[in-house]
């Protein structure tokens, strides 16, 4: 029986990886929003974007994960500064 | 038994005291209770507001809840999405997919749901989240999820 699937879907495994990379974006996002000062909150949006961009079109699934841990390790550091400052 | 009937006595004593002095008090209160009403039913327009409510005459109000109409919630949605800079307002339309039409990424659907979020107060979860790819399909699902009237 030959596959029905249209040709550019992805397999499983790394539609849950680019459904944990979007999470992990989210959230940062929604920590980022708790900054007072405007012009820093936009200059760390501007900055995770970009750092997210550059890995954007990454292959290998290694490599997505190990990038999926280093973002969750900023955003933990990221969540005590933020609570420090507030 | 001597010693019990003195410690009756005593209570008696004691609760005829209390009960004469709570007596006094609420004497007391009821008479500037009543004072205070008497020189209030002079002004009868404000007792009719001061009077409590019976229980049949209290309204269900939704505190902090907006009601809204599918043509405000339509005009919100567009209004939110031509501010988002990433998106060319000449080429937005109520159908046109983020991804296929206007050339975003999945980032910036990321960050478009979030705006809708913070635009309409309620949280989205994120498996709803990355269906909603067009604005009538965000329009749609912000509808079935608040109180909307035709």
């Amino acid at each position: 029986m030959s596959r029905r699937l249209p040709k550019n879907v992805m397999s499983l495994e790394r539609f849950m990886l680019r459904t944990e990379v979007l999470k992990l974006y989210k959230q940062m996002l929604r920590l980022v929003r708790k900054i007072p000062d405007q012009s820093q909150r936009q200059q760390l949006q501007n900055f995770i974007r970009q750092d997210f961009e550059l890995n954007k079109n990454l292959e290998d699934e290694q490599a997505i994960r190990m990038n999926v841990m280093r973002g969750k390790n900023s955003m933990k550091e990221l969540e005590r500064t933020v609570h420090i400052a507030q | 038994m001597a010693t019990a009937v003195r410690n009756v006595r005593s209570l008696m004593n004691i609760s005829r005291f209390m009960i004469q002095s709570t007596a006094c008090k609420a004497s007391a209160v009821s008479v500037v209770h009543s004072r205070r009403i008497s020189s209030l039913n002079r002004c009868p327009n404000f007792t009719n507001q001061l009077r409590p409510m019976q229980p049949q005459q209290i309204q269900k109000r939704f505190a902090g809840k907006n009601v809204y109409t599918i043509e405000e919630v339509e005009k919100r949605v567009m209004i939110t999405l031509q501010l988002f800079d990433k998106i060319d307002p000449e080429k937005l339309t109520k159908d046109s997919h983020f991804i296929k039409d206007l050339g975003l990424d999945s980032l910036d659907q990321v960050e478009i749901i979030m705006a809708m979020e913070d635009d309409f107060d309620f949280e989205i979860p994120d498996d709803d989240a990355e269906r909603l790819m067009t604005p009538a399909l965000i329009i749609e699902y912000i509808c079935d999820k608040e109180d909307t009237y035709e």
